[in-house]
């Protein structure tokens, strides 16, 4: 009977559903039509709307749904009719799958097969975001539209909601938890699935709703608290959850530099606050990629006293006079052989503030990821044509539209664990012109599934030199494998921070 | 019985809506529940149906605890209520082809008929219908499956006399074999078919009886008394709602025996001009109970 029920709530609120499905298939013609090079930009945002408007509107039509049956109603009429209850929930569930769980499913499915992923990784990928998107959307729908009666009741319970993740946002200065950290992600999804199903039990066995409602405000304020546990928990949760796979030897040796210019470290110039400049020796193993994934830095006083300690991200744009060679997130072999490195951290404000011009001990703990090569592929890559790579994932060139002297590459890799690849052009005679460009992607993946595949634009993009002119590119192309998880301490002492700001130029 | 409530109490938080209600109805009668607003008779019989849980006592319909009420029992019980909330956004028609299938005794002929009599426009939304058009499908949605027991909680509320006459003609036409619990104010039209009445006042029943009984035991006496009437300081407790004008004094006697009724005026009154024993209707009986529990400060 659950399927009887259900035709009737798709005859009732079909423009809910076809407007659900105009608005994927809207984020969908918005990919394909951006392609590889996701241009014209204005379209990412495009993108970002249209996907965001889809959850709403799948969210508001499952609310819509549940309460045309209100569960919390003395008054309605399926309640003296002889439909069972299960039959009910089923049907809503149905629902909220049917505009979820499947076009999710269905046009992911699709786009990940169009950007060149292998069948098994596209249905993975593609079913496991349909899961995301039902246990994020679809079950939360299902538990406000049976514990209120009208539009205006659960419009009142998601703006509550918003209000505590406000209050959450301004509590802790905007310190959410990384939602990519899969402990954090799987302690998430729990909380859902498990309030959801409770809720549904209790709505459409026992028409209970105060507790149900109780249930609701318990969640609700776990999965706030959890996405605004501070940032260092989740990852001292992966620390652990990876020790298993840290690497006795390593394919790195960062170190500090006590030959460089000790005065850079502190304040330096930067867009958005101040950063520390920490000069550092490299060593890498030239046939390892290796990847910064998080920086945590410790500081304390000159007699070991810990003052302060958190995660911090590493400075992307840098006043170049600043200081040279300033590293990245990414070592290979070109990054030995350098006089002098300096790794670019962002310093919170408050923490500079606190402590400059203090004499104390700094550490950074580099929590890195090394990557193998796993085959070497000589391709010639038409422009304009995504092609297959094997064993990595799908690629495209075109000649870069500002300068004609360059080649841009874009990648899709295909899983988590083929996320580096090192690119070169070849001459005529089949040399590598210049040394190989490496890139990694800093897309997050989640659970080994490259689900950016399926909604996001090209992720690794290297630039070649352009070297025969237009027209097919030959390149050898380098894919690489996670080889590892491993940390690295870097202890700088007896370091003083100064404000920097004035002595630019050094 | 088909119905069967012990010590019933109702509380919602703080307020207590039904206290040691109790009461049975018996298969093939006609019931009626009346009582004034808020007596908690829509109460009672959302207990009946699952929709409300009692708080304590025991209430059974078709043999079975209301709170273990389940489908199959569903599909023998028709319910019709003035607060019944029926999906606006679907067409009369549609609203009967989805109910169709959940009742395996639904009889077509019998709804063609019954939507045939009371002229509903099957193509038009039920939220464009009239309160009285909604009611008549409501008992279309009720009758077609041939019940074994037809709630009415306040069916007749708020419609014209030309659609009560008609309403109570369908459910008269079929009520053979079918037990009716009526809730209404509407105490003329149930009047005529009801087999026996409860009067609930402020959530306890104050009487139940065949309604036969209750016309028999209750009568509107008026007594003229030889100077102006005024009520004696001791007044029999079972005569209620008295009134004067003039000479003339009236009150409701509640254990009316012909034979015994002069002896009892004498007693109260002595001497006599004249003494006048008048059957009431449902309506007056009703309004007599309800401003005697008022005068008591019920």
């Amino acid at each position: 009977m659950w399927l009887h029920i259900l035709k009737k709530d798709l005859r009732l609120h079909w423009p809910y559903v076809a407007a659900v499905l105009a608005l994927k298939i809207a984020a969908v013609w918005i990919i394909l039509h951006m392609g590889i090079f996701a241009e014209p930009q204005l379209l990412l945002l495009l993108h970002a709307f249209s996907d965001l408007a889809f959850a709403v509107v799948a969210g508001f039509a499952i609310i819509v749904v549940v309460q045309s049956d209100p569960v919390v109603s003395n008054n309605d009429d399926w309640l003296i009719r002889p439909i069972r209850r299960s039959d009910l929930a089923l049907d809503k569930i149905a629902f909220a799958a049917l505009v979820t769980f499947l076009p999710t499913f269905v046009f992911d499915l699709g786009v990940g097969l169009m950007h060149g992923l292998d069948a098994l990784p596209a249905v993975v990928a593609s079913a496991y975001m349909a899961l995301f998107i039902f246990i994020g959307v679809g079950l939360p729908a299902l538990a406000v539209g049976t514990i209120t009666a009208s539009g205006p009741q659960a419009a009142g319970i998601v703006f509550a909601i918003f209000l505590l993740w406000i209050a959450g946002l301004i509590m802790t200065d905007g310190g959410m938890v990384d939602l990519g950290n899969w402990p954090v992600q799987l302690a998430l999804m729990a909380i859902l699935v498990i309030a959801g199903a409770l809720i549904l039990c209790l709505q459409y066995s026992r028409r209970n709703t105060a507790t149900s409602r109780g249930v609701f405000a318990v969640a609700t304020i776990c999965a706030i608290a959890l996405m605004f546990t501070p940032r260092i928990a989740g990852h001292l949760i992966l620390r652990f959850t990876d020790d298993g796979k840290v690497a006795t030897s390593t394919p790195i040796r960062l170190s500090f530099d006590d030959q460089s210019k000790a005065e850079v470290i502190g304040k330096g110039q930067q867009f958005m606050g101040p950063v520390i400049y920490v000069p550092l020796k490299v060593a890498v193993d030239p046939n390892r990629i290796v990847t910064i994934d998080k920086v945590i830095l410790s500081i304390a006083s000159d007699d070991g006293k810990p003052l302060y300690s958190g995660i911090i991200s590493l400075a992307s744009g840098y006043p170049p006079r600043q200081v040279s060679n300033v590293l990245g997130d990414t070592f290979d072999g070109t990054s030995n052989g350098h006089k002098s490195n300096y790794q670019a951290v962002n310093l919170p404000s408050d923490v500079f503030a606190k402590f400059k011009n203090t004499l104390g001990r700094l550490s950074l703990t580099y929590l890195l990821n090394s990557y193998a090569p796993v085959a070497t592929i000589k391709a010639a890559l038409p422009f304009g044509a995504p092609q297959k790579v094997a064993g990595f994932g799908v690629c495209e060139t075109r000649l870069n539209p500002v300068n004609d002297q360059i080649v841009d590459l874009y990648c899709f890799p295909a899983t988590d664990s083929s996320k580096c690849v090192a690119a070169s052009v070849l001459d005529p005679a089949g040399a590598s012109i210049g040394t190989p460009q490496t890139r990694c992607s800093m897309t997050s993946t989640q659970w080994g599934l490259n689900t950016a595949a399926l909604t996001d634009a090209g992720q690794l993009v290297v630039e070649l030199p352009a070297s025969n002119g237009a027209g097919i590119r030959p390149l050898t192309l380098t894919t690489y494998r996670v080889a590892g998880y491993f940390t690295q301490t870097v202890v700088l002492p007896q370091v003083r921070l100064a404000d920097l700001t004035g002595s630019a130029g050094s | 019985m088909i119905i069967e409530a012990r010590n019933i109490e109702k509380r919602f938080g703080p307020s207590e809506a039904l206290s040691g209600l109790s009461f049975s109805v018996a298969e093939g009668s006609v019931y009626a529940l009346i009582g004034a607003n808020g007596a908690g008779k829509t109460t009672t019989i959302k207990m009946m149906m699952n929709i409300l849980a009692p708080t304590r006592g025991d209430l059974s319909v078709m043999g079975t605890p209301s709170r273990e009420l389940t489908s199959r029992h569903l599909s023998q019980i028709g319910y019709v209520s003035e607060n019944q909330v029926l999906p606006g956004q679907m067409a009369v028609g549609a609203y009967l082809d989805y109910l169709r299938p959940f009742y395996s005794n639904w009889d077509e002929a019998l709804e063609k008929t019954m939507l045939r009599r009371f002229n509903l426009p099957m193509e038009r939304k039920i939220r464009a219908l009239s309160h009285g058009m909604r009611i008549k499908l409501t008992l279309v949605a009720a009758l077609a499956f041939k019940p074994k027991l037809l709630v009415l909680d306040e069916p007749f509320s708020g419609l014209d006399p030309l659609v009560r006459d008609d309403l109570v003609e369908s459910v008269l036409s079929h009520a053979e074999d079918l037990t009716i619990f009526i809730s209404s104010h509407e105490l003329n039209e149930i009047e005529g078919f009801v087999s026996d009445i409860g009067f609930l006042n402020q959530g306890r029943l104050l009487f139940e009886e065949s309604i036969e009984v209750l016309n028999a035991r209750v009568r509107l006496i008026r007594v003229t008394l030889q100077s102006t009437a005024r009520p004696p300081d001791t007044w029999p407790g079972t005569w209620i709602d008295p009134g004067t004008s003039g000479n003339v004094l009236s009150f409701v006697h509640t254990a009316f025996a012909e034979d015994q009724l002069a002896s009892e005026i004498a007693a109260v009154f002595g001497d006599v001009k004249f003494v006048q024993a008048e059957p009431m209707d449902l309506r007056s009986i009703f309004t007599a109970f309800a401003r005697a529990e008022q005068m008591t400060g019920r």
